[in-house]
């Protein structure tokens, strides 16, 4: 049987919703590990430097299996990958109801989770979501990929005011069965791999009409289409995406997990604090929704090159501007970059080296992405040491990403883009 | 509602937040509605619940399913 799309709607948008549903979802509940830290801590008496470990034990899994899952959606598709990833995450999370010492914490949380969600991660719906787009491939990755966002908002207090309602065990049951009874129907119902799985092709084009006329096929070509993703690596542009991603993730995760230090030693209020941060959120879902149309309209990479510059902008007002002057502008102008540089790194990497091995090549620039930030972490940690303040690792952070924006600006995007071309099958 | 914004300060793929701040920020939200935390559990479970709900709504008004052509 085949299901075909009425002519009001494409059908890849409705995988841009189902998509958008698991981001909030699976990303909303990993975001929310920070209000499980302080009841499992106060009955398991663990530090925060103990919870903190877990933490950077996944990001590390993470960042290290998201080649391996984007292998798997090049080999068996994004339908099932996806679906059997949410059914395996919601039980993981089911089991941390269940967590009884900080090895159970750490093996189940830090490892066998936190790997599982590479699965459900943007790395493997920004692969899907680029099969089914072509024009407005940006626009769809970067509705995906606010995801995130959104999901941090509802999820966030949610399971806040569960855990006050409740208990932790009982909030961690309840998120698990939030995964297996919302997401998993609707990635069954509405994902699919490609649009051929359906009759279309990207964008929404019927397979039938394209072709009448001829018996021909859509054929993805370009200058660096690979078959093999080890070909991607003896060109350029691969080297600066994963430079430029390993600079992003650098630069955001130093900021994430050194703020609320840098904050109290520069003598702000938490509520100063919190509100900029408020102002930065609001500015990054804004940056991520708008720079896809923009990005689908002049090209992918000279806005990734104005989002890194922007927010190396952002770190050396903060770090130079007086008072609260510096924190409001890191929030305007370095929140605006903060999502954005994720649709248009992983429509970058669609676009020129193809779809056929994009999940690998997707994954190994993700996996760039989450060495920076396991490198930025540490990095900001000791030099802040060794320095006595952040400001060290700030401008060194805030130069990185100069030299990450000459990167993605010298990407020769137009030249390398793979297209679509019709080839005739009898020929 | 500026408060429950901040929540989302550390979301950089999916990064987990502050807990530190992320307790302050809810004292605000606490402070700010003045409402019941069952209350809220109940609001947030909805909006949570709409997400799906709405897609698979759409998924079923708009999409035909023929047995075939």
């Amino acid at each position: 049987m085949r299901n075909t799309a009425s002519k009001d709607i494409y059908y890849g948008w409705l995988i841009v919703a189902a998509s958008f549903s698991i981001t909030v979802i699976g990303g909303g509940i990993n975001s929310s590990l920070g209000v499980f830290a302080l009841p499992m801590s106060d009955e398991f008496g663990w530090s925060r430097a103990l919870i903190s470990s877990a933490v950077a034990i996944g990001i590390l899994c993470s960042g290290l299996s998201q080649a391996f899952c984007g292998y798997l959606h090049d080999l068996i598709g994004g339908r099932k990958l996806i679906i059997v990833g949410i059914l395996l995450v919601g039980i993981a999370t089911i089991l941390l109801s269940m967590t009884f010492n900080y090895l159970y914490f750490l093996i189940l949380f830090g490892i066998v989770r936190s790997t599982l969600m590479s699965s459900i991660s943007i790395t493997t719906i920004a692969v899907l979501v680029a099969k089914w787009f072509k024009k407005k491939r940006t626009t769809a990755m970067s509705i995906a990929a606010s995801g995130g966002s959104v999901g941090g908002l509802l999820l966030v207090p949610f399971s806040t005011y569960l855990i006050i309602v409740l208990d932790w065990r009982i909030t961690w049951f309840i998120l698990g069965l939030v995964i297996l009874i919302l997401v998993l129907p609707t990635a069954y119902l509405i994902l699919r791999s490609e649009p051929s799985d359906i009759g279309l092709l990207p964008d929404g084009e019927d397979m039938g009409d394209n072709q009448s006329g001829t018996n021909g096929l859509y054929v993805e070509d370009g200058p660096l289409v690979v078959s093999s993703w080890k070909d991607a690596f003896n060109s350029y542009p691969m080297w600066q995406l994963l430079s430029g991603y390993f600079v992003c993730g650098f630069t955001t995760l130093i900021m994430s997990f050194h703020f609320v230090p840098y904050a109290i030693e520069e003598g702000f209020s938490p509520s100063t604090a919190a509100m900029a941060f408020g102002l930065l959120s609001i500015m990054n879902t804004i940056g991520v929704l708008m720079v896809g149309p923009v990005a689908d309209k002049l090209g992918n990479k000279n806005l990734l090159g104005l989002v890194y510059f922007a927010r190396g902008i952002g770190y050396i007002l903060l770090l130079f501007l007086p008072g609260q002057y510096g924190l409001w502008a890191f929030a305007i102008v370095g929140g605006a970059s903060w999502i954005a540089s994720v649709p248009l790194t992983s429509t970058l990497t669609t676009n020129i080296y193809g779809l056929r091995k994009a999940g690998t090549l997707t994954g190994l620039v993700f996996m760039s992405h989450q060495i920076g930030g396991s490198f930025g972490i540490q990095f900001g940690g000791i030099m802040r040491d060794l320095t006595g303040s952040y400001f060290v690792p700030f401008s060194i952070a805030g130069l990185t990403l100069i030299i990450a924006s000459i990167a993605s600006f010298t990407i020769q995007e137009r030249k390398y883009s793979s297209r679509n071309i019709l080839v005739d099958n009898l020929g | 509602m500026i408060y429950f914004l901040t929540i989302n300060k550390f979301l950089h793929h999916e990064a987990p937040g502050d807990p530190t701040l992320l307790k302050w920020v809810m004292e605000r939200v606490d402070h700010f509605l003045r409402l019941d935390a069952a209350v809220l559990v109940v609001i947030f479970g909805l909006l949570i619940l709409a997400i799906p709900v709405l897609i698979i709504g759409l998924y079923i008004l708009r999409i035909k399913i023929p047995s075939g052509r």
